[in-house]
């Protein structure tokens, strides 16, 4: 009798913060001006939503595989290390994971603004004679977000790595393995669980970034949440908007369900697995 | 321990009664009005210059927001939940909003009972409240000592090289690059799409930056991203004073009015009226303009200003003679249409 009334609060706070929003939103994005297909129509037809919705998918992919590509071994650091020193990298992890997602944004905006210390260090070193332009490029909105989400990465694998037993990749070097092999055979499809639910919530965050490609990619490299951004204040159109909001629901849905099916539920909770 | 406790509640008792007594007679003494308009460091001014001295005459509160947004006053309307008495308006939005019949008619009898504000400024909807204008800005210590003039010269990346900003936005851009290819001024509307999209293509390469806000205009500018953009004339006289190598070109400028509107179902429209009827006092206005150069029509404004501040103003003969006047209607009309090409274009 007492479960069900400790998770109300949650509930409650889940019906008022996103059910109720979200049916708002659906109602919206089929009652506009021009009928209830109006925002689908303009789903279908607008060449601007299908070139930013598969820009935003690149780069949501790119960023989820630089981030497990870079967090991958510096997890493998931190789970190595003995228990009493974890914290102390754990806490270098933690601490910019802490910093506002806008004050790190703005850092990057000054490390490569065309006077910045990037462009200062590269003349400073004779490496270029007059500034490069970093600012509003692939580059600055790649940087940015993995920068951010880097943490995600690595505190997810540290969690799921430090439950292995580390008595089974020596085991497996005891037996003759080399240490590619008992990574490869041994250790890796351990981690795997820890690997696919990084994946899954970086790739689910990096779909709906905002600030980050806003500042640093400015409007050559809008995501789908800039578009929905520029829909509402600059153009009126709350119908197509809420239509985007929709597929970027679904979109997130699809990736969660994929995953799911990639690795089956119990391994992704279950640690070891 | 119960002592303790029963002296607590008796205090916060007593509390309780003090502070329900002084909600009472505050609500019973006066309103407080909820004005919203761009912020920035323009509200110190305009609370100094205005909101006191309003509060201290009329005993009616005033509580400034920002920022000004379309898409907000929309929902607050459609909600019901109307926070604002009074909000600045750009033009076009102007437009949108009452066509959407989102504001409250402005009884003129409150805020100019005399009559002495010039037709353009007395509208069904909204009193002009400012003019601004658009105009390009550039860096004095990267050309040479050479100085560009025109659109044409923002084009010219030859003899005036370096990054330039632009807004985020197709509206005036597609003006600037028609005036750039040779438009005349008077003949710019309707606008020929395709022949500014065509002159846009040009420059699109040699844009760094593409802004957003008033802050961001002259940030750019100020930290070498960008030697030459376009800025809202108020921006650069406060930079030039702290010595920035920055100054402005009227030639090619959009002269533009914003607007002061009474939201529909605000809940204090009489007394929003009454602070729009204070704005236009003309010492107070001449106050105001040493921190903003956006004048407005305030009866006998004009007159005091003195001729070296007059010429930074964006309605000062010689500077309305060179600019262009914006057409907010085309806007109204086309902006839905011509900002998803326009956004579809810089992904290009």
């Amino acid at each position: 009798m007492v479960a069900p009334l400790l998770v109300a609060p949650l509930l409650l706070l889940f019906a008022i913060f996103f059910v109720v929003p979200f049916v708002e939103i659906m109602r919206i994005s089929f009652s506009g001006q021009g009928g209830a297909l109006a925002g689908a129509t303009w789903l279908m037809s607008s060449s601007l939503f299908a070139v930013i919705f598969l820009n935003t998918l690149k780069l949501a992919l790119t960023v989820t595989l630089i981030c497990l590509g870079l967090g991958y071994p510096a997890a493998c650091f931190i789970a190595g290390q003995p228990a009493s020193q974890r914290g102390i990298y754990l806490a270098l992890v933690l601490l910019p994971f802490w910093t506002s997602v806008l004050v790190r944004t703005y850092t990057w905006a000054l490390v490569l603004g065309r006077e910045g210390l990037l462009n200062a260090s590269l003349i400073w070193l004779g490496l270029s004679d007059e500034p490069q332009r970093f600012m509003f490029t692939p580059l600055a909105v790649h940087l940015g977000m993995v920068q951010i989400l880097l943490p995600v990465a690595i505190l997810t694998l540290v969690g799921v790595m430090t439950e292995l037993d580390p008595g089974l990749a020596r085991a497996a070097r005891v037996l003759g393995a080399s240490p590619w092999r008992a990574f490869w055979h041994v250790y890796l499809p351990m981690t795997k669980p820890g690997i696919v639910a990084a994946a899954m919530l970086l790739f689910i965050l990096s779909l709906g970034f905002y600030i980050t490609p806003a500042l640093l990619g400015g409007p050559r490299h809008r995501t789908i949440a800039n578009l929905i951004d520029l829909q509402v204040h600059q153009m009126n159109d709350w119908t197509s908007a809420s239509a985007m909001a929709l597929v970027l629901l679904a979109t997130t849905i699809v990736a969660v369900v994929l995953l799911r099916w990639l690795v089956p539920d119990r391994t992704l909770h279950g640690g070891a697995g | 321990m119960t002592d303790m406790t029963r002296r607590d509640m008796g205090r916060l008792a007593l509390g309780g009664a003090a502070l329900a007594a002084m909600g009472k007679s505050a609500h019973a003494q006066a309103v407080t009005i909820t004005v919203n308009g761009s912020g920035g460091s323009l509200a110190k001014s305009l609370e100094r210059i205005y909101e006191k001295p309003f509060t201290a005459e009329t005993g009616i509160g005033v509580r400034s927001t920002a920022p000004v947004s379309l898409p907000k006053l929309k929902a607050m309307v459609e909600t019901g939940n109307m926070e604002w008495d009074l909000t600045e308006m750009g033009g076009a939005d102007m437009i949108e909003a009452i066509k959407n019949g989102w504001l409250t008619e402005i009884d003129w009898s409150i805020v100019d009972p005399d009559n002495k504000l010039p037709p353009i400024a007395r509208q069904k909807y909204g009193m002009v409240t400012s003019t601004f204008s658009t105009v390009i800005a550039y860096r004095t210590d990267k050309f040479g000592g050479k100085a560009p003039k025109s659109w044409a010269d923002f084009w010219d990346v030859k003899s005036f090289p370096g990054p330039r900003a632009l807004q985020d936005s197709p509206v005036q851009n597609l003006e600037f690059a028609l005036l750039a290819d040779g438009v005349p001024a008077d003949k710019l509307y309707p606008l020929d799409v395709e022949r500014a999209f065509k002159k846009l293509d040009q420059i699109k390469g040699n844009v760094a930056a593409w802004w957003t806000t008033g802050a961001q205009q002259v940030q750019l500018l100020v930290d070498g991203e960008a030697v030459m953009g376009t800025v809202w004339n108020g921006r650069v006289p406060p930079l030039k004073k702290e010595g920035k190598p920055v100054d402005i070109i009227w030639n090619g400028g959009a002269l533009q009015l914003s607007y002061w509107a009474v939201p529909k179902g605000a809940k204090h429209p009489r007394e929003a009226m009454l602070y729009m009827k204070s704005r236009l006092d003309p010492d107070k206005g001449l106050q105001l303009l040493q921190d903003s150069p956006y004048p407005g029509f305030a009866p006998g404004l004009i007159e005091k200003v003195d001729p070296e501040l007059a010429k930074t103003l964006p309605i000062h003969p010689d500077n309305v003679a060179v600019q262009y006047r914006f057409d907010p209607d085309y806007w109204s009309e086309h902006r839905q249409k011509l900002t998803e090409r326009w956004a579809a274009w810089l992904l290009t």
